[in-house]
C-alpha cells in the first residue's frame, strides 16, 4: 500500500467514431491522461450490462463508454441502446454502493479528436475524485460468471 | 406469458446475507423474455451481490446456473449438482417456478429474486401490459376479444361502472375504460347485441387452488388415487 | 311503496341530499342535520364509505336516522366492500331496520381513497347487485328460499355522457332489467349534461334524478339556478344535492329550493 493511485479507466469504444477520433487524437499530438484502456467495439450496441459490471469486477476505477453522435450510428440505433443500457447499469451500481457516477456515456464523431481527448480527461478527473475502485484494492477475484456463456 | 419484475437489490441481499454460497438459478422461459430472470439477467444479479459481498467484506460466493423452464421436473433436474454445491438458490423464475424449485430441493433454502406481476403480452419494446387473470370462466368470445376481469379494476360484468369520464378509467385517466373497448369492438364486429343480456354473477371458485388434468389422462389419475 | 317512491310515481320533482355516517362513533350532527331538512326533502340519501374512505356503517346510521328522526331514507350499497353474502345480509338488516330505499352502486375504486392497498371485492357488479335485491324482493336469493321477503324501491346510478355514447343505454337498460326504479345521475354541472341520457329511448319512462354537488367554498347561486332550471325543464324528474365537504350548508341550499 501507500502507491501513488494512477486510475484505470475502461473505454469500450465505436471503431467507426471514438476510435477514428482516438486515432486521431494520436495523430494530432493532442496530450490527455495515459490511465484508458480502449476496447474497439463494432458498435457500443455490442455493449451488454454484464460486461459494465465485470469491468468494475475486475477492478477498474471507470468506465466510458463512447459511439457515434445521435442519429448517426452505422447500425441505425445501436448507440441509442447503449445509451439505455449505461442508463440502467448506473441504477445498478447505484444499488449495490459501488455508485453510477463511475460509469459514463459519451458521443464522439470520428472527426473529433479535441472532444475525446477531454472526455479522457473529464473521467480522469472523476476517477481522481471518486478514488480507487474498492472491488479492485480488496482482493485479486476471478471472475465468477463466464461472460462467454452469457454472451449467447 | 408471465410477467415478472426483479425485486429490489437491497431485499434480495438481505435475502442471501446469512449464505456462503448462494446459486442464482436462472429460467429460460417466460421470465427471460421479459428480460427479468432469464440468464443473463441472473448474470447481472450475481455480478451485483458479489461487489456488494466484497464491498461489505462478507464472504460470499455466487454462481449462476439455468434451465429451460422451472416448471417442468424434468428439467430442474439438470441443476441438482449446482444446487448440491450450493447453501441457497435464488430462483429467478416466476411463483409457480420458485415454488417447484424449492419442492424438488426441499433440504436447499430457495429463495425468490423476482415478483411474479401478472399474464400478459408484449406490447411494445421492454413494455409488457397484462391481459389475464385465469379466472377459469372466460367471457372473451362474449366481450369482443377484450376482458373486463383483467382491465377493468371492478371487473365490471355488465358494462361501464360510473366512474369512466371520456372513455378512462377512473383510476387512471391515461388508461381506456375496458368497457369502451369492448363497446367499439364489438360495434366494429357487428355483435353488440351481445350486450343485451345480463351477465350473472361469477363463480369465485377460482380462487381454490387449481388442479387441472388432461382429459386423456383422467384414468390414470382417477382411477389410482 | 316507500313515500319516496309515492312522490315520484305522483309526479313530483323531488328534492333529496346527501349524507355521509360519521368517521365515528357519534350519530348527533347527522340526526341534527336531519331533523332540520327532513321534512323539507323527499329522501336523505346515506353514503356508503364515499370515497373509499371508512365509515360507520350505513345501515346502522340509516336505521337511527329512521328512528330518531323520521327521515325518509335511501340508503347506499357498494359493491367495493362487500361480496354477495354480506350484501345481502346488510340488506336483510336494513329492512329489518326500516330502511325502504336502496341505491345500488359499484362504488369508488379502493385507490381513490385514504388506503388504496385495501382488498377490493366488487364479487358482484351493479347490476347484479340489483338483480340480488329483486330477488330478495320475491323471497329468495342466489341459492334458495328466505324466511321473509325484503322489498326495496331500487336505484341504481347513470353515467351522463360516455364515451363512446352508446355505452350509456347498454347499461341503463340492463339496470331497468334487473329491477331499477330510479336512477341517480353522476353530478351535472349544466342542464346540457342530461341531453345525452334524455335522447336514449328507455329514459322517456325513467325517473332520473339529476346530482349536483357543490363544494365547500362554492358559491351556491349557480347551482340554484341550475336546479330551478331542471325543474322546469323535464329532463329531471328531480336533484340530488351533495355538498360532501361541508354538509351543513345542504340547509341553505334546500331552504332556497322548498
Amino acid at each position: 500500500m501507500g502507491e501513488k493511485y494512477e486510475p484505470k479507466i475502461l473505454a469500450l469504444i465505436c471503431t467507426y467514431c471514438t476510435y477514428t477520433a482516438a486515432d486521431m487524437a494520436g495523430s494530432m499530438r493532442l496530450q490527455y491522461p495515459p490511465n484508458v484502456r480502449v476496447i474497439k467495439l463494432l458498435c457500443t450496441g455490442k455493449v451488454d450490462v454484464i460486461y459494465l459490471l465485470e469491468a468494475f469486477k475486475a477492478g477498474a476505477d471507470v468506465v466510458m463508454v463512447s459511439g457515434c453522435e445521435i442519429g448517426d450510428c452505422h447500425f441505425l440505433e445501436g448507440n441509442l441502446r447503449a445509451k439505455e443500457r449505461v442508463a440502467h447499469a448506473k441504477t445498478l451500481l447505484d444499488d449495490l454502493g459501488l455508485g453510477g457516477d463511475r460509469l459514463e456515456m459519451f458521443h464522439i464523431g470520428a472527426s473529433d479528436a479535441p472532444k475525446w481527448a477531454e472526455a479522457v480527461k473529464l473521467m480522469t478527473r472523476r476517477a481522481h475524485e471518486l478514488g480507487p475502485n474498492p472491488l479492485g484494492r480488496k482482493k485479486p477475484r476471478a471472475a465468477q460468471t463466464n461472460i462467454e456463456e452469457l454472451r449467447a | 406469458m408471465i410477467v415478472a419484475e426483479r425485486k429490489p437489490f437491497d431485499e434480495i441481499a438481505a435475502a442471501t446475507s446469512g449464505f456462503r454460497k448462494v446459486l442464482v438459478a436462472a429460467c429460460g422461459t417466460c421470465v427471460a423474455v421479459c428480460l427479468t430472470g432469464g440468464e443473463k439477467e441472473a448474470g447481472i444479479l450475481a455480478a451485483q451481490l458479489d461487489m456488494a459481498a466484497t464491498l461489505g467484506d462478507r464472504e460470499q460466493v455466487f454462481s449462476v446456473g439455468c434451465v429451460e423452464r422451472q416448471c417442468d421436473r424434468e428439467f430442474l433436474e439438470e441443476l441438482g449438482p449446482q444446487i448440491a454445491e450450493a447453501d441457497a438458490v435464488i430462483s429467478m423464475a416466476c411463483g409457480a417456478g420458485i415454488q417447484f424449485l424449492a419442492e424438488a430441493y426441499p433440504d436447499t433454502p430457495v429463495l425468490s429474486g423476482v415478483n411474479t406481476t401478472f399474464i400478459g403480452v408484449n406490447e411494445d419494446v421492454g413494455v409488457w401490459t397484462e391481459r389475464c387473470r385465469s379466472c377459469r370462466d372466460c367471457v372473451l368470445s362474449i366481450t369482443g376479444g377484450v376482458c373486463p376481469i383483467a382491465l377493468c379494476p371492478k371487473g365490471m360484468l355488465n358494462g361501464p361502472c360510473g366512474g369512466a369520464d371520456q372513455g378512462k378509467c377512473e383510476t387512471d385517466r391515461e388508461r381506456d375504460c375496458a368497457w369502451s373497448v369492448i363497446y367499439r369492438r364489438l360495434e366494429n364486429t357487428g355483435r353488440l347485441a351481445n350486450l343485451e343480456e345480463v351477465i350473472e354473477a361469477r363463480d369465485h371458485r377460482d380462487l381454490l387452488p387449481g388442479r387441472q388434468v388432461h382429459p386423456a389422462y383422467q384414468r390414470r389419475y382417477s382411477a389410482h388415487e | 311503496m316507500s313515500k319516496f317512491s309515492d312522490a315520484l310515481a305522483g309526479g313530483k320533482f323531488v328534492l333529496t341530499v346527501e349524507m355521509d355516517p360519521p368517521r365515528g362513533t357519534a350519530l348527533g350532527d347527522m340526526y341534527a342535520l336531519a331533523k332540520g331538512l327532513s321534512a323539507k326533502v323527499d329522501a336523505v340519501v346515506v353514503s356508503d364509505n364515499r370515497g373509499a374512505v371508512a365509515r360507520m356503517s350505513p345501515v346502522l346510521a340509516a336505521h337511527h336516522l329512521i328512528k330518531h328522526t323520521g327521515a325518509e331514507v335511501i340508503l347506499t350499497l357498494t359493491c367495493r366492500d362487500r361480496n354477495r353474502l354480506a350484501l345481502t345480509s346488510e340488506m336483510l338488516a336494513a329492512a329489518a331496520g326500516g330502511v325502504q330505499n336502496l341505491l345500488l352502486v359499484s362504488g369508488d375504486f379502493v385507490t381513490l381513497g385514504d388506503q388504496p392497498g385495501t382488498r377490493p371485492v366488487y364479487d358482484l357488479d351493479s347490476v347484479q347487485a340489483l338483480v340480488l335485491a329483486s330477488l330478495l324482493a320475491q323471497g329468495r336469493d342466489f341459492s334458495g328460499e328466505l324466511a321473509e321477503p325484503a322489498a326495496f324501491f331500487l336505484g341504481a346510478s347513470l353515467p351522463v355522457a360516455t364515451d363512446p355514447p352508446g355505452l350509456a343505454g347498454i347499461k341503463f337498460s340492463k339496470k331497468l332489467k334487473a329491477g331499477a326504479g330510479y336512477f341517480m345521475t353522476q353530478p351535472v354541472s349544466g342542464a346540457a349534461d342530461l341531453d345525452a341520457l334524455a335522447k336514449l329511448p328507455m329514459a322517456a319512462d325513467t325517473k332520473i334524478i339529476a346530482g349536483l354537488e357543490l363544494g365547500a367554498d362554492q358559491e351556491a347561486g349557480p347551482l340554484l339556478e341550475l336546479a330551478k332550471e331542471l325543474k322546469g325543464g323535464g329532463k329531471a324528474a328531480g336533484v340530488h344535492l351533495a355538498c360532501p365537504e361541508a354538509p351543513q350548508r345542504l340547509t341553505e341550499l334546500v331552504d332556497k329550493l322548498s
